[in-house]
C-alpha cells in the first residue's frame, strides 16, 4: 500500500502534526516485504525522526512485525497503527502527550473513520484510484481536519464514541501496559492478523487503573487499499470473518465484547468534526436512555475502577 | 485545616454576600465527600463573606468535609473586588479557583478535572460552563419562580447524592448562552495559576459598581488573553446559579440601566469594545447521560457559528489569530 502509506506517513510528520517537534516522538515503519513496498525515494525523504525497516515475513499476519516495532521503539508511550493505511489528524500527537502529563498511563484512543460516504467493504477495487484522486483535490495537507468532510464512521464504531468502540486503529498507551499483555499475541496468525486489533484494544483497555481517553476532535482515516476486511471483492470475505471471530471469541471465554468503559473526552473540536460529535451525541442519548430504563450501567467494564 | 507546611495544590475562593442558603449549597458542593477524584489535602476553600443581615453559620461550615476557611468581613463598598483580593492573599495553593458569585453550585467532577488540567499544564485556564437552575435564564423567570421554589426542587432531587441531576432542570447562563464551543463572555467558576493572577495584579479594584459590575467578564478576559494560556472547558461539568436576588439575575426595573452602566465601564477598559474570549477551547472530562444533551446543543451551535462566520469571512477564533501575530518576531 505505498500510496496510502505515504499519506499516513505525511500525516505523522512534524510538518503536519501541530505543537510538537521531531524531538518529541519517533515513527517506526515496519513493512513486510511484498511486490509493492515503499519506494527508495520516499524512504530517503522521510523526516529525521522516522525509521523504516523492511522485513521478510513468511506468515500472513502483522503481529510479528508489531513485536519487532515494539522492540525497536524507545518511547515511554507507544502508539500503534496496525494498518498503515490510516491517516491521522494534526493534533493527535500533541493531545496524546498532554494526556500523559495529565493522567497516569492513560489509554488514548483516536476514533476511526473511512474516507468516502460509505464504509470501505462496500467498494470494489476501482475505489482506490478514485479515492487517491479525491485526497489530492481536498488539500488535506493544508488542513488535516478536512478529512472529516469526506468521511463516514468506521464499521468499528458506527454509532460514535458514546458507544463502546469495537476496535481502535490509532491507539496509544504506556510501554508498561504493552509489556503487561505480552505485546503482540502470535496466536493471531490469520490473514492480516485476523481480529488481533480488537483483541489488543480490549486487552489494554480492561485495566481500570488506567483512564480511557478518547480524542473526539481527532480521527484516524482509513484509505481504501484492498484490505482483508475492508474490500467488497475480497475472496471468501464472509468465511474469513467467521474464522476471525471464532479465533477472537476463543480468547475471550467464547464471547468477545467491545470495551464498555466510560471515556474521558479530550481535545479541541474543529468545525469539521462537529457533525460527527452531534451524531455521536444523538446515538449516545438513545443508548443511555435504554440502559437507564433497565437500570443498568452503560459502562459495565468500569466495574472495579478506582 | 492542613498543617502549615503542607500547602494544598488548589485554593478555591468563594465570595458571598447576603445569600446564606444558596452559598451553603455551594459549599456543600465543594465538600470532599461530594467532589470525586480529589482528596481533602488537594484543596482548600476560602470563603470570604461581606457582612449582611443573612450570613453563613460558621458552625455549619465547620461540619463540612474538607478544608474550609470562613472570613466574615466588614465592607460597605457594594463590590466583591476587595473581598476577592483579600482571599487571594490568603490562598496557599498554586492553582486558584474563583467563584465570585457564591450562589453557583458545582457538579462533582469539577475539582478532580481542574487538578488534572493543572497537571497537564500550569498555564491551563480551566472554565466550568455556567447554567441557571430552572427552565430559563433567571432574570426572565415569572414572579411565581422564587428562591423557595428552587430550593424545594433542590431538596426533592437529592442533588448531593448525584450532582449531575442539576442538569435536569437548567438553562445555559447568559455568560455562555450558546454553549461552550462559543466564546465565553464570562465564567462563574474558573481556575488559573497563582502566577497568572499575580501577572494581572489580582482582581481589578477599579470595578466599584454594585456587585462589581462586569468584573467577572474583565477578569476572565484579562487572564485568558495571553498566548501562554491554554483555555480548557470542563464540558461534562457545570456551575449552577441559584436565585438569590443577584444584581443581574433579578428582573428589577432598573436592571437594563445598570447593565448599560456595567458595559460602559467594561468597554472603557478594553479600548471601547470588550469581546468575549475568542480562543479555541480544549474540552476535558467525562460526559454523563444528564450532560450529553448540553454537549449536543453546544456542538450544534458551534456548527451554526462556523457557517455564519464563514459567510462573513471572519475567523472562528479571532483572539488566537491576534495572539499568534503578536508573537511573531
Amino acid at each position: 500500500m505505498p500510496l496510502q502509506l505515504e499519506n499516513t506517513l505525511y500525516s505523522l510528520s512534524p510538518e503536519h502534526q501541530q505543537n510538537v517537534t521531531k524531538d518529541d516522538y519517533e515513527v517506526i515503519i515496519i513493512e513486510n516485504s511484498s511486490n509493492n513496498t515503499l519506494s527508495d525515494t520516499s524512504i530517503k525523504m522521510l523526516p529525521k525522526n522516522f525509521r523504516y525497516i523492511l522485513r521478510e515475513e513468511c506468515g500472513v499476519s502483522p503481529v510479528p512485525a508489531l513485536n519487532q516495532g515494539f522492540a525497536e521503539s524507545k518511547g515511554e508511550t507507544i502508539g500503534i497503527l496496525l494498518d498503515g493505511a490510516r491517516m491521522l489528524t494534526p493534533r493527535v500527537i500533541d493531545h496524546v502527550l498532554a494526556c500523559n502529563r495529565m493522567l497516569k498511563n492513560p489509554i488514548v484512543a483516536v476514533p476511526a473513520y473511512h474516507i468516502g460516504e460509505h464504509e470501505h467493504e462496500n467498494y470494489n477495487t476501482g475505489r482506490e484510484k478514485e479515492e487517491q484522486e479525491l485526497l489530492k483535490n481536498i488539500n488535506w495537507k493544508k488542513d488535516g481536519y478536512e478529512l472529516f468532510n469526506h468521511a463516514c464512521n468506521s464499521i468499528a464504531n458506527p454509532r460514535g464514541y458514546f458507544h463502546p468502540l469495537m476496535e481502535c486503529n490509532a491507539l496509544f498507551c504506556s510501554r508498561e501496559s504493552i509489556k503487561g499483555i505480552n505485546v503482540g499475541n502470535d496466536a493471531f496468525n490469520l490473514l492480516g492478523g485476523g481480529s488481533y486489533n480488537l483483541h489488543l484494544y480490549r486487552s489494554l483497555g480492561l485495566n481500570t487503573d488506567q483512564a480511557l481517553v478518547i480524542l473526539p476532535g481527532e480521527g484516524s482515516f482509513h484509505q481504501f487499499h484492498g484490505g482483508v476486511t475492508t474490500s467488497k471483492n475480497q475472496e471468501n470475505r464472509a468465511t474469513l470473518l467467521t474464522q476471525f471471530n471464532e479465533q477472537l471469541n476463543s480468547h475471550w471465554g467464547g464471547q468477545y465484547k467491545a470495551l464498555a468503559r466510560e471515556p474521558t473526552l479530550f481535545g479541541n473540536i474543529s468545525e469539521q468534526a462537529h457533525p460527527f460529535m452531534q451524531t455521536a451525541c444523538d446515538n449516545g442519548m438513545k443508548r443511555f436512555s435504554r440502559f437507564e430504563r433497565f437500570g443498568e450501567t452503560p459502562w459495565p467494564d468500569d466495574a472495579g475502577a478506582h | 485545616m492542613p498543617s502549615r507546611d503542607t500547602s494544598p495544590l488548589m485554593s478555591i475562593v468563594v465570595v458571598v454576600y447576603d445569600m446564606k442558603q444558596q452559598a451553603m449549597n455551594t459549599l456543600r458542593s465543594l465538600q470532599t465527600k461530594y467532589q470525586q477524584q480529589v482528596a481533602a489535602s488537594d484543596y482548600e476553600v476560602i470563603v470570604v463573606e461581606n457582612d449582611s443581615v443573612s450570613t453563613l453559620n460558621p458552625e455549619e461550615i465547620s461540619k463540612l468535609s474538607g478544608n474550609f476557611r470562613h472570613l466574615l468581613r466588614q465592607d460597605t463598598s457594594k463590590t466583591p473586588v476587595h473581598a476577592c483580593n483579600e482571599a487571594l492573599e490568603l490562598c496557599r495553593g498554586q492553582y486558584i479557583g474563583m467563584i465570585i458569585d457564591g450562589a453557583c453550585m458545582l457538579t462533582p467532577g469539577v475539582l478532580g478535572w481542574a487538578k488534572r488540567a493543572y497537571a497537564m499544564s500550569e498555564h491551563s485556564l480551566c472554565m466550568v460552563p455556567g447554567y441557571h437552575l430552572g427552565n430559563k435564564e433567571q432574570q426572565n423567570q415569572p414572579d411565581s419562580y422564587s428562591s423557595d421554589t428552587e430550593q424545594k426542587w433542590l431538596s426533592s432531587v437529592r442533588w448531593q447524592e448525584d450532582g449531575y441531576r442539576l442538569f435536569k432542570n437548567a438553562h445555559f447562563s447568559p455568560g455562555n448562552k450558546h454553549g461552550y464551543f462559543h466564546p465565553f463572555m464570562e465564567c462563574s467558576c474558573f481556575f488559573a495559576s497563582r502566577s497568572h493572577f499575580d501577572r494581572i495584579n489580582g482582581v481589578d479594584e477599579r470595578f466599584t459598581q454594585l456587585g462589581g459590575g462586569s468584573i467577572n467578564l474583565h477578569l476572565l478576559r484579562s487572564l485568558g488573553y495571553n498566548s501562554d494560556i491554554t483555555p480548557i472547558v470542563l464540558a461534562g461539568e457545570g456551575n449552577f446559579h441559584q436565585v438569590h436576588g443577584g444584581v443581574t439575575t433579578t428582573p428589577t426595573t432598573d436592571r437594563e440601566k445598570r447593565i448599560k452602566s456595567f458595559s460602559d465601564e467594561l468597554n472603557s477598559h478594553w479600548d471601547g469594545q470588550f469581546h468575549a474570549l475568542r480562543r479555541e477551547p480544549i474540552i476535558l472530562g467525562n460526559i454523563r447521560s444528564q450532560s450529553l444533551p448540553w454537549l449536543k446543543h453546544s456542538s450544534q451551535r458551534a456548527s451554526d457559528r462556523s457557517t455564519l462566520l464563514k459567510q462573513k469571512r471572519k475567523p472562528l477564533w479571532a483572539d488566537d489569530e491576534t495572539l499568534r501575530v503578536e508573537l511573531k518576531p
